[in-house]
Formats: structure tokens, sequence, C-alpha cells
């Protein structure tokens, strides 16, 4: 009788920092995070992430340090 | 007079299920008005007074059921109708009292308590409020009606007044229907398709409650009622339709939906009265036919609203197909029938009535008649809807709620939950569950965001005191002090020495290492503390992982290093001032801290200067330090709480006090008095221990302290009790997490906290902290959700953990900040309605044994208020079947679990919390933190009862209470620890048990058996309290009884 619910999917989204986390795709992106086009499992999209995000430093570091 | 009864007679009528069940449950609550169905008539005009009392007695003629009592025999009641007699009419009159005195009146009819064995179930009164108003009271035992009977019974007395004809004789009375059904017995089949249809259902509602469960339900209840609209009604009505069914479903889905979205369940059971009357013969007749059936609400798969309507129409058509099962009898099959503190099974309640709840139509009089409400609760909630009296179309919701586990502010804002949900959903169909929009007004309102604004980073502290103050005291160390200056100087000779990155600090406690820490962020490198007793290859991992090249140490300690491919530098202060002082970027990193994950794997936590820095002030001024101020360092440097210790501690020009090593609890208070300390932060189990030595007279209180700081673990409320009673130095409970840096919440512990759990408070400056469910919508006040915490003192993340970092630390939807973090603490918390948060365990450590969801802490707290107990932990492990037990570990003064722990606890927490074994350890095991390490808990000792009929009795009690046992029960041999239900006892039986130990002991509450299911706790309590006395009549009881209730209301 109960319906098992879909698996939710999440997309892979950024700040302008460049920090990367995942969200629910049901769910509006907050103000200031941007989908970058990946979506999947939670795991997938945190697989994604650990090979995109190879920098933990906000932007605005690495941006000092690169100077 | 009536004619056509098949029942008057003299012999001994059965009572039908229902009212058995009703009877039984009187025994156990006996002289309370949980079962009175109390009703208000408002009448205006001329009213004859005498002829409603004709009329009245006309309706208890015609229906046998009002003249009915039920006296016992051996313990098993039975129905006798008596004759027709006159009705008594109570008149008051107020028409010169102050206003409310007609309410008072009333209801104190109203509460005036009914012998079901010897009163007739039928009592009325009339207050005279003017010359041309009145209030008619009647009071109904619910053992002789019901919903309908309300229309049967009013509509009756309307015909019968001032004089009318008598209306068709009825041809049955309602003894034929508790014979019939006693005749018939229960369908085997029908109650095995509910024991099916209720398997693995939520038979406890985790509804939040303001106040812990107490062992034993005490009835007490209120009603709030407020106003449905009649719109939302029509709206509801249309929905029903369209999805082809009636408004009660539309309600009771809002419901369901809201007891989900409240408990966090994936289903919730909520019970309803289905109408009984099952033959036509029994259609015009007053009496208890309903019965109460639970519906399955199924929330599985978070489906629109609109489907949830479907599945509970469903749910609804499944139950009324077999209610004909007494919804006692599905009780027993279920064998949830031994706990008193809860109502077995459905704990929710809904009835909708889209007639009013009963009209009453009197010749020259308006009528208004209204249900009155008594303090009591059957149910902890109880919604029903029902029609306003009067031709405004409007509904009136009441809710009565259990007011031992809500207080009205709660109950209120359900009441606006609740409207709220049946608008959203009936507006929007396909909106899912988790959308409904479940906050009320208040809630909603974001607070303000809250900017700290810039902070300056924490090297900055001690460069400007080095000015203003430079021979104040900044470390105070057993070998001598350091100055301001002398710090200041160090600092920068430490700072020439390292050269950036990550610096890794392996050092001894004392004044090298602290300076260490302030040099390594001097030269705007970050620090890495170094636990001296790691092993070598942690360490290799540990500084690999956080990329440091270089460790701070000394000559003692330098060779632990070979291998680790880092540079080992020996930490000096002679070198000259390079003058070289690094003014870190707000997102550099201060400190690299390694915690162990669940996977045991060691993850770094890099924490920047912004969150270091913010932390620095905000705790300065909570623990409003000075410069006056004395501050124990007491953590391990290899905890952030160390610097916690230091950095708002010279933020406020205040002196750090270094120990040599943590002392023994009990050399605590030397220590602090001999160094003058005034603010000690500790491990609240150290803390707990340290309480318990100064109780026992080991050690002094304190006398320097003036603030004590608490944290990393729950705080234990009787701990806190302990405290309170020898010492005025106020305690703050901290908690935080190293990926929000150090502490995130502090609470002010004021005042007693009444047994309930210590909560963790309101963030600190520029910290904010949501609970959340897993939609990620904030959940309201008192419900459990997961604590989030955004603001400024988020970590950077785990260092060389992409993956993790972006798991744990999310977009902040509620931040006024565009692309703000928040970090997922994995711990359940709730909020209270005075804004303060409660952290009520790991989420991941939630237990649950046999169906209930258990937080440990909250056993624990129950289990630490027995004198002996010093410190508590509870775990669930496998029983011998392989099902989760819940085991519990405790060190004691005695060295010995207490004989009456178990029964300390039944009187304290619900038979469900209650261990299964009591395992008394010396010391409980313990994690470098300090904290309890719940993993390293040895097995559990074997519970004291196992198996069935080993231990003999002893006393002549227990030889006495064996021997009923083994009447009742039809047994050959019962054990003095065998539980009474385990023997294949039910509340019947036990009522039974009752009946016969009432021949010697008389004012026993059946509720004491419940609470003692087995003969040797059952006998000890009849020792301990004293209640054997000599046999007294039971006339004596109800004088004692109603003695109490009497003092109960002026009480009031």
């Amino acid at each position: 009788m109960s319906t098992e619910s879909i698996p939710p999917r999440y997309a892979v989204v950024h700040n302008d920092e460049e920090q990367y986390s995942t969200w629910p795709t049901d769910l509006p992106v907050p103000n200031g995070w941007y989908a970058d086009g990946f979506t999947g499992s939670r795991q997938e999209c945190l697989e994604h992430v650990g090979r995109v995000w190879t920098d933990l430093r906000p932007k605005t570091l690495r941006d000092l340090a690169g100077r | 007079m009536p004619s056509g009864k098949t029942t008057a007679g003299s012999r001994l009528l059965p009572l039908s299920f229902a009212q058995q069940a009703l009877w039984l449950l009187d025994r156990m609550h006996p002289n309370q008005s949980q079962y009175h169905v109390p009703v208000v008539v408002r009448l205006h005009g001329d009213l004859d007074a005498e002829a409603l009392r004709r009329a009245l007695t006309r309706v208890a003629d015609r229906h046998e059921v009002l003249r009915t009592v039920f006296p016992s025999v051996d313990g098993e009641p039975y129905q006798q109708v008596l004759p027709a007699e006159s009705v008594p009419l109570a008149v008051a009159d107020v028409r010169d009292r102050e206003p409310g005195a007609a309410e008072a009146i009333a209801r104190g009819w109203a509460e005036e308590p009914f012998d079901l064995a010897a009163d007739r179930p039928l009592r009325a009164g009339l207050v005279r409020v003017a010359d041309d108003e009145h209030l008619l009271v009647v009071v109904l035992h619910h053992i002789a009606c019901d919903g309908q009977s309300m229309h049967v019974f009013f509509g009756e007395l309307g015909r019968y007044y001032p004089a009318g004809a008598e209306p068709e004789p009825l041809t049955a009375g309602f003894a034929d229907h508790a014979v019939e059904q006693r005749a018939a017995g229960v369908d085997g089949g029908a109650i095995g398709w509910w024991r099916d249809h209720l398997a693995g259902a939520p038979a406890a509602l985790a509804l939040p409650t303001d106040h812990p469960r107490p062992a034993v339900r005490s009835g007490r209840g209120a009603t709030h009622t407020v106003g449905m609209p009649t719109a939302l009604v029509a709206d509801a009505s249309a929905l029903a339709r369209q999805l082809r069914t009636t408004p009660f479903v539309v309600m009771t889905a809002a419901y369901a939906a809201l007891l989900g979205r409240l408990t966090g369940g994936r289903e919730v059971l909520i019970g309803t009265p289905v109408e009984g009357r099952s033959d036509e013969r029994f259609e015009p007749l007053i009496g208890f036919f309903v019965n109460t059936v639970a519906l399955r609400a199924d929330l599985s798969g978070d489906p629109g609203f609109g489907e949830l309507v479907r599945r509970v129409r469903s749910a609804t058509l499944d139950a009324v197909e077999h209610a004909g099962v007494p919804f006692d009898a599905v009780v027993r099959a279920l064998r949830l029938d031994r706990d008193p503190a809860t109502v077995p099974l459905v704990q929710a309640l809904i009835t909708f009535e889209s007639r009013p709840f009963a009209e009453l139509r009197l010749p020259g009089l308006r009528t208004e008649v209204r249900p009155m409400f008594t303090g009591t609760a059957k149910f902890d909630l109880d919604v029903m809807i029902v029609r306003a009296p009067g031709d405004s179309g409007d509904f009136d919701v009441h809710l009565t709620y259990n007011t031992d586990l809500f207080e009205p502010g709660t109950i209120t804002a359900f009441a606006e939950r609740l409207l709220g949900v049946i608008a959203a959903g009936v507006a929007d169909p396909a909106l899912p569950l988790h959308r409904l929009p479940v906050l009320t007004a208040a809630e909603r309102a974001v607070a303000a965001a809250d900017d700290p604004g810039d902070r300056p980073p924490v090297t900055e502290w001690v460069r400007r005191h080095a000015v203003t103050r430079p021979t104040d005291p900044a470390v105070d160390a057993p070998g001598g002090t350091l100055s301001y200056a002398e710090l200041d100087r160090r600092a920068d000779a430490v700072a020439d020495r390292v050269t950036g990155g990550v610096v890794g600090i392996l050092l001894p406690r004392g004044p090298a290492l602290v300076t260490a820490m302030l040099g390594v962020l001097r030269s705007g490198a970050a620090y890495l503390p170094l636990d001296l007793t790691h092993p070598s290859g942690h360490l290799r991992r540990v500084l690999a992982a956080a990329g440091a090249r270089q460790v701070l140490t000394d000559e003692d300690n330098a060779a632990r290093l070979d291998g680790t491919g880092a540079e080992a530098v020996l930490i000096e202060f002679d070198s000259q001032r390079s003058g070289r002082y690094a003014h870190p970027h707000p997102d550099d990193l201060a400190y690299v801290i390694f915690t162990s994950g669940s996977t045991g794997e060691p993850k770094g936590v890099g924490v920047p200067h912004r969150a270091l820095a913010n932390h620095a002030l905000a705790i300065r001024d909570v623990f409003t330090l000075t410069g006056d101020d004395r501050v124990l360092q007491f953590a391990g440097a290899a905890f952030d709480v160390a610097a916690e210790e230091l950095f708002p501690t010279w933020a406020a020009g205040a002196c750090v006090v270094l120990c040599e090593q943590p002392p023994p609890p009990e050399r605590l208070t030397g220590l602090l008095d001999a160094r003058d300390v005034t603010v000690a932060n500790l491990p609240s189990s150290y803390w707990q221990r340290w309480t318990a030595a100064i109780a026992q007279g080991d050690t002094p209180p304190p006398r320097t302290l003036r603030l004590l700081v608490v944290g990393s673990e729950p705080v234990d409320p009787s701990a806190l009790r302990a405290w309170q009673e020898f010492s005025t130095v106020p305690v703050i409970n901290a908690y935080g997490l190293t990926e929000t840096t150090i502490t995130s919440l502090t609470h002010p512990v004021t005042g007693s906290t009444g047994g309930a759990g210590v909560p963790v408070g309101t963030p600190i400056s520029g910290v904010r902290a949501y609970v959340l469910d897993e939609h990620l919508n904030r959940v309201p006040a008192g419900v459990t959700g997961e604590l989030y915490i955004g603001g400024a003192g988020l970590a950077r993340g785990y260092l060389g953990r992409a993956d993790l970092t972006a798991e744990r630390f999310l977009p902040d939807p509620y931040a006024v900040a565009p692309g703000s973090r928040m970090h997922r603490t994995g711990d359940l918390a709730r909020r209270r309605h005075d804004g303060a948060v409660e952290v009520l365990g790991r989420a991941d450590a939630q237990l649950k044994v046999r169906g209930h969801r258990i937080e440990p802490g909250e056993v624990e707290s129950g289990i630490c208020t027995h004198p002996d107990v010093i410190q508590a932990a509870v775990v669930a492990r496998a029983g011998v079947d392989g099902t989760a037990r819940l085991a519990a570990y405790v060190v004691t003064h005695s060295g010995t679990v207490p004989e009456d722990l178990r029964q300390h606890l039944s009187a304290l927490i619900p038979v469900y919390l209650i261990p299964d074994s009591f395992t008394c350890l010396p010391l409980l095991p313990a994690l470098p933190s300090g904290k309890v390490d719940r993993t390293a808990l040895p097995d559990p000792q074997p519970p004291v009862t196992r198996g069935i009929g080993r231990t003999e009795a002893g006393t002549a009690t227990e030889h006495l209470l064996a021997t009923v046992w083994r009447d009742v029960l039809g047994l050959d041999r019962v054990g003095t620890d065998d539980n009474f239900f385990d023997l294949g006892g039910t509340s019947y039986t036990l009522a039974t048990v009752h009946a016969r130990l009432g021949e010697h002991f008389d004012g026993l509450p059946l509720i004491a058996l419940y609470e003692h299911p087995t003969i040797s706790a059952l006998a000890g309590h009849l020792t301990h309290t004293g209640e054997r006395t000599v046999a007294a009549g039971d006339a004596d009881a109800r004088h004692i009884g109603r003695s109490r209730l009497h003092r109960r209301r002026q009480g009031r």
C-alpha cells in the first residue's frame, strides 16, 4: 500500500566564492547560489564536487594569492 | 410506558464490550470526570422548570440505559436496570451573583463523580441566570451515551416539553445490544484483519510535548476552542465532493499531514468514533453504541494533499468495514494494554460533525446547545470539529489536550497550524505534504540578520594590551607569569621561526605551548595542534593531510617527528625581534583541528580568522570577561576548546591560568582556589564527577570561581540541581562543533530546570541556528529536527575533502547575505517556545526500541535522579532474541546497582523508557575529549528477570499475591519476578486480580498493579507504602475518593 518514494535528485551548486555544495532539485536554489548543470543522486553529486572543487580556498583568497 | 423490552428482569445482564472497557478505565482512574458527557443549554425566554423536569423523567422512563447501574460480583460487572423514577433537577439561582457564577456551578455539576455501581448515569440541573435566562446542564456518563444519543435525547426532550405525545414505542433496549454482542462474540477473522492491518504501525504518537510524559497518565486536560469559517468548510466540502468523499476525510487528511510533519513519521494512527447502531431496532436508542477505530494514514512518499485524501478515504472505508471489532479487543490483540502512561494504540482523535452537537426545540424559548468540557482529556489530543449552534454556518474546533504533556500556547499554535494546513491543502491538492505550511505567523517572521561587522583578528588583542597594559599578567603558569608585553615579544620570536602555511605544534602543556599558538598566528600561518600521546603513524597522516611542513616542538619531543617528513623547529624565544607582523585575511586559516569522523578516519577542519575573531569577541561578551578575570586553561591543545580558553581571555585583557595536568575531580577545587581562578570551562562529564565529589563532602565548593561553563556533552539536570544546592556560581551550557568554531550556542542556566533537559540556548553574536526537517524547512517550536548552524562561525571545510565539505556545508536558504553556507551538525534538536534550542542527541544515535523512538539522554536524566547514581549511559543492545533492548550503565556511590533503581524509575518515566538491564561500572569509558565512549561499553549484565517462574515467593505478601495470580491466570507456578503481562495477563485479568486483592489491601488503586507488574515489585510497593490495612467497606473507600476530589477542587 505504501508507495516507495522516488529517490530525491540533487543539483551541484556553487556560490561566488566558488564553494560547492548540493541542493535538492525540487527546491528553489537559494540566493547567491548557481546550479552548474550537474544533477544526480546526492552521492553522484558529491563525487562530482570531489572532482571539480580542487582548491577549498574561497575565490577571493585564491585571487589575492595569484596576484 | 415503554414496552416491547426483552431485557428487563432480574438476571445479570452483561456489559457490551465497549462498556466493559470504559468500566475498567473508570476503575483505573476513579473519581475523574474524563468519561462524563456534560452538555449545557442556554435557554432564553419563559421556562416552565417543572415541565422540563417531567420531560427529563419521561426520557429516562423511555430509555432503560439512563436507569442502569453497573455493580460487580467477583470483579465482574453487570448491568442492573432500575425502576423508573422521577429525575431530580438540581436548581440554583445566580441572579444576584457575580458574572461567571453560573458557569462555575455548571462545571461543579459536570465534574461531580458518578459511582457506576450505584448512581444512575443521568443528572440534570438548572441555573437561573436572569428572569428570562437559564442554563440547563445535562450530565450523562459515556457508558450510557454517544454522539447520536445527544440528538435522540434532546429531540425527545423537546417533544415532551411542556407535554407531548409518546413517540413510537421502542422495540429493544440497550442491554439487548450487549447481550447480542456477547452471544455473537468477537469475530476472530476480523481481529486477525486488524492485527495484520496494524502490524508495524506506530502505536505511539511521537508528538513533541512540553513536558515529559509522566509514568501514569493523570487524565487532566483542557480544551481550546477556535472558530472555523464557513468558507473554509465549504472549500473542504467542495474538494471532498470532487474526490468523491466526505469533509471528514479531508479534515482527517489535514490532521494526519500535520501530525506527520510534527512527528516526522511516515504514517500516523488516528482514532475516530464510528456509529455502531447495527440494527434498526437500535436506531432510536440512547446508548454507548460507537466504537473507536484506528485509521492508519500512510504519508510515505510525500504525496500531494489530494492523494493523501484518497489514502485516508480508503483507510476509513477499510476501518469502517471492520468496525464491528471492539477497540479494546484490537488493543488486547496487539498486546498494547500494559502501559498506564499512554492511551493504547491511538493518542490522537478526530471527530467531525456536520450537524450541530445537538438541537433542542422548546416552544417559546430560544435555545443554544453546546458541549461542555471538564478539565480532563481522554487522549493526548482530541480534535472535535462541529457545526456551531445558530445559523452562521461556522464550525467550532474544540481541541482537548492532555495537560500532563502540553502547554496552552502549544495547542493554540496547533490550532493555527491545523487551519493553515486545511486551507493550503484544499487550495492546492497537488501540494506535496512537505510543502504544507505548518509554521505560525510568529514563527514565519524571520529574525533580522545579525551582522557582527568586521572584527579584529585574534592576533591583534595581545598586541593592543601589550601597549596599554604591558605589565598585566597574560599567562599564569606554575613556574611563573608572562605579562602581556612578554607574551607579545615571545610570540613575535616564534613567528620569526616559521614560514607560513600550516605549522604543527607538538609541545607539552605550559607557557611555550600557548605562546606557540599565538606566535604561529602572528606569522600568518595556521596552527595544527598535535597530541603528544598520538602514535607517530597518526602524526604522519595528520601532518600530510594538513600539508604541514614544519612542527614547533622541544628537544624532548623532536624525535617523535622522525619519519613524518616534517621539519622539527625547536621553540625558542630569544631571537631578535624582526617586527614581522602578518595581517591575515579573514578567509585565511587560523588553525586546523582534526576530529574523528564516524568512519574513524580523521578529518582536518580548517577554521578561518573570520570565525575565530567573531568567536573571541562574542564569547568574551557572553562570559562577561574583564581584565580582572583569571580563566583556567583546562582543555588539551588538540581540542578547539583550548582556543576558547585563550583568545576570548586575551581579548578581555584577562589572565589565562595554566595547569600541568587536569587534576582528578576531587582535587579541582584545591587548584581553582590556590590559583584564584574565576572562570572554568569543563567537559560536563568531568564537571558531573566534580559535583558528586563536592556533594559527598570529598572536597569543598570553589571559593574564587564566578562563572562555570560546561559543555562538550549534554548537561545532566540532576547534577545541575546538585550544583545549585551548594553553589550560587552561575552555569553556562555551551554547545558547538569544531566545524562551527568551538561554541556556537550558549544558555545561561537560571533557576530550576524542573527535571527537563538543559537547553543549549541561543546562538552567540554573528551565528545563526536553525532546526530543519529533512526537506530543509524550518520546523515549528517543539518539533524535533536537525540542527544547522550558519553565520560567521563556519569553518572553511574539511581539508582535502571537497566531497565531505559539500555534504556537510550547504547553501543557507535563510541567510540574508547571498551565497551563505550553513553546517549540518548531525544533532537532533528542537526549539522551545522561548526560543532556546534543546539538543537531543545525534541524529544517528536516536534509539528505536520496540517501536518507540528513544532519546538516551532522557533515560539517563531519569537514572541520574536516583541519589546513589553519579553518572549513567544508556544504549540499545541486541537482547537474547536479537531485538534491541535498552541497556543502562551506571556509576554509583555504592559501587552496585541500587536495588530500588527500577522502582525509582517506574515512578518517573514511562514503562517503555525503563532499561531492560542495568550494569554498574567503576567508571564510564571516555574518549580523549572526555565524552563517554559508547562503543566501548561492555556487554550488559543479563537482566535479572529471564525465564518464567524462576524466583519463589518469600514473604507472606508475595505468597498471597502468587496465589491470586495463579488462580486468575490458571497457572501452576508463577515467579516473583515474572511480568504479569508476559504470563498472558490482560487488563481484564488484572482487574480481576485487583478485585481479589481488594479483600486484603483496601484502597489499593488499580493503577498500582500496572506500575508494579511483578509480584516482587508489587509486594515491595505494598510494604513500602503501608497500604496493607484491615478490610474496610467499599463505602469508606468511596468516601476517601470523594474527599480527595474535594481537596483537588479546593486546591484550584
